[in-house]
């Protein structure tokens, strides 16, 4: 008996679902951003001709060449890197903050800093004026100074206790930083002073895993419970409305045109029409259902809303009509959870394994980009 | 194997993850809580098999003496086998018969562990991989992700204390399993195992999240208690609370005695079974006897 069970053991070992990240590809200056396994950072060029090929500039950490990097373990990032004009910022799920180069290395002398707080960082860090935001799942809000990563005036250098975890990137808007936590609370906070801005957080009765404005004035808000909340951001008060989904809405939403194209676990793709402000009944076609679990945001190229579901079936959706145009499966692919990115009129997606693949919606192909690696 | 994964799935792993988070939000948002009362719950449930399963394993050991002598009585291997075979059909006894109650019990185990495993949600992948095995309800969904958070501990982690106690509880298993052995070669390795499996244990629960762990150790000390009852606990003068089916054991002495293959005076020493028990066939062989002489 004891045997088989150390067998079960072991195999399970194995098996844990562990930390990877979903992290989008990210572009700049030229070059694509994407992360691979244990949170490592690759740094890729395409090639002038043919932006399905690229080759790898650099890679973080890298402490084969870097010694200084060599303590550096990420373990996976879930947000996309912040990109400002001398570095590169990471929030990584091992709770480590790093400010790198842009040329991809830590070096403290040159100005490079790191910080490590208690907890996963599990969504985005975000960087308003000279603060850089971020919330960790122990439940802590924090708000740092984004030069050196040291603490600011009026925010505890510990982070802000908010009771919960908190998985959801925080957003910042007209200095207002409004976060959402595991527990369905909603709170807003000024940025320059600390103090909550609402009478009271919004409360509702499931984990918020997710937050997003979807204008000026009203806040998306997802729960694993599978309703979708419409709030005010100035009073954090409902609107009124809320929307039922089939399964859990983990993503952000993304809205062009006034309408709002979301998807959720239960591999349904809607679209509300908000441009007369929102009313959950104003649906511009019935749920798409593609299949596979929906974790990433779409995008929308032209008229195709390009959509990745967790089984690596890369969908092109008739945003006119309602329909899926075609259905491209990646074979051989990691799961897909990250959103998809628009770059160059193509639409880039990459595995949980850091697989970069770009999908052309006016061809209806997808194509893996070919990669040449760095020899170290 | 992926039909047989989805059955496992549909009748034993979802109905488990959802008890479990049941149990969670009954157990004031214990998840450490709810685990116990689900580990003790499902061990109680399958109580009767494991019960089986240990008086079996008993009747067998009490067995081992005479399986030992038949094994030195005959030299032909076939009828070694037939002898030995009919030793234990004798004494109520199936050699497999600690097999069927283990198996059937081990999916129960097993879903029982994933079940735990799952809940965890250690990881935004895992917690992503429960959408699919917690039902279509709005009470079960609202709950998830469950608080990790129990004595101090998060569960979703690996913790020393925990280590020691699966190290702890299975050495004490193991030393409550342990019956009386003849054989110099199976004593030596009852005693690598009672060292070697704790040790094997504390290692794995070294890369186990601690919930996990909690289970082990509830479920070893369930399995410490059944021990027990069956074996009793001679360093405490606890005796067995159950009595293992040999009654009928006795009638290898008879059988024995009544092979004239390879059976010499020498070799018919005093049996290990009880008076009691050997009474009846005792009774029933002069009466046998009586009634040949009536023949005669």
């Amino acid at each position: 008996m004891s045997f088989i069970a150390i067998l079960v053991l072991s195999a399970a070992c194995v098996g844990f679902a562990s930390p990877k990240g979903w992290s989008p590809p990210q572009f700049e200056d030229g070059n694509a951003f994407v992360f691979l396994d244990e949170g490592r950072l690759s740094a890729l060029a395409f090639d002038e001709t043919d932006n399905s090929r690229a080759r790898e500039l650099w890679r973080f950490p890298n402490d084969d060449l870097y010694p200084l990097e060599d303590d550096i373990d990420l373990k996976a990032v879930y947000g996309p890197p912040v990109f400002l004009e001398d570095f590169i910022i990471l929030a990584a799920y091992s709770g480590e903050i790093v400010a790198i180069t842009r040329d991809g290395r830590y070096e403290p002398g040159s100005g490079s800093w790191k910080i490590s707080v208690p907890g996963e960082i599990i969504g985005t860090a975000v960087v308003a004026g000279d603060r850089l935001i971020f919330a960790t799942s122990e439940g802590r809000l924090y708000v740092r100074d984004v030069a050196t990563g040291g603490g600011v005036d009026a925010w505890p250098v510990n982070g802000k206790e908010l009771g919960a975890s908190i998985w959801a990137s925080p957003i910042v808007s007209d200095g207002v930083v409004i976060t959402a936590t595991m527990k369905g609370t909603v709170q807003a906070f000024n940025l320059e002073t600390g103090i909550a801005v609402w009478d009271a957080p919004f409360k509702k009765d499931s984990a918020i895993a997710v937050l997003a404005l979807i204008n000026e004035n009203v806040l998306f808000v997802p729960g694993l419970g599978g309703i979708i909340d419409f709030i005010d951001v100035q009073s954090g008060q409902s609107i009124g409305q809320s929307f039922e989904t089939e399964g859990w809405v983990w993503s952000a939403p993304l809205v062009k045109d006034g309408i709002l194209y979301f998807g959720d676990f239960a591999g349904n793709l809607y679209a509300l029409d908000i441009t007369k402000g929102i009313n959950v009944e104003n649906q511009v076609w019935p749920p798409i259902f593609v299949g596979g679990k929906i974790k990433g945001k779409p995008v929308i190229i032209g008229q195709t809303l390009v959509l990745a579901d967790e089984d690596a079936t890369v969908h092109f959706i008739d945003i006119e009509k309602g329909i899926i145009n075609y259905s491209f499966s990646l074979i051989d692919t990691a799961d897909i959870f990250a959103s998809v990115v628009e770059y160059e009129g193509f639409a880039w997606i990459v595995s949980e394994n850091g697989e970069l693949f770009r999908a052309d919606p006016d061809m209806n192909d997808v194509k893996e980009v070919s990669i040449l690696k760095r020899s170290d | 194997m992926g039909a047989i994964g989805d059955i496992f799935t549909l009748v034993l792993l979802d109905p488990m993850i959802n008890f479990l988070i049941i149990l969670n939000n009954v157990l004031f948002d214990s998840y450490g809580l709810a685990i116990i009362a689900f580990t003790i719950i499902v061990r109680i449930v399958t109580f009767p098999l494991t019960m089986r399963q240990l008086n079996q394993t008993r009747a067998m050991q009490t067995l081992q003496p005479q399986i030992q002598q038949l094994q030195k009585r005959f030299t032909d291997p076939k009828r070694r086998q037939q002898e030995i075979m009919k030793a234990y059909k004798e004494a109520g006894v199936n050699p497999l018969g600690c097999l069927g109650p283990m198996v059937l019990q081990f999916p129960v185990l097993i879903a029982l562990f994933y079940a735990i495993r799952q809940t965890l949600a250690v990881s935004p992948e895992a917690l992503s991989n429960l959408y699919g095995h917690v039902y279509d309800w709005h009470f079960l969904e609202a709950s998830v992700p469950l608080s990790t958070n129990f004595l101090g501990m998060n569960m979703a982690e690996s913790n020393l204390i925990m280590v020691v106690l699966v190290g702890g509880t299975t050495w004490i298993q193991t030393r409550t399993s342990q019956t009386v052995v003849t054989d110099d070669r199976a004593r030596a390795q009852q005693q690598m195992m009672q060292w070697l499996l704790p040790v094997m244990f504390m290692f794995f629960t070294f890369s186990f999240p601690s919930g996990v762990a909690l289970y082990w150790v509830i479920t070893t000390i369930v399995s410490i208690a059944f021990n027990i009852i069956t074996y009793g606990l001679p360093i405490l003068g606890i005796k067995p609370m159950t009595s293992a089916p040999v009654a009928q054991s006795s009638s290898l002495t008879n059988n024995m005695d009544s092979s004239d293959e390879a059976s010499t005076t020498s070799d018919r020493k005093p049996r290990q079974h009880s008076t009691e028990a050997r009474k009846p066939r005792d009774a029933k062989n002069r009466s046998k006897r009586k009634n040949r002489r009536r023949r005669n």
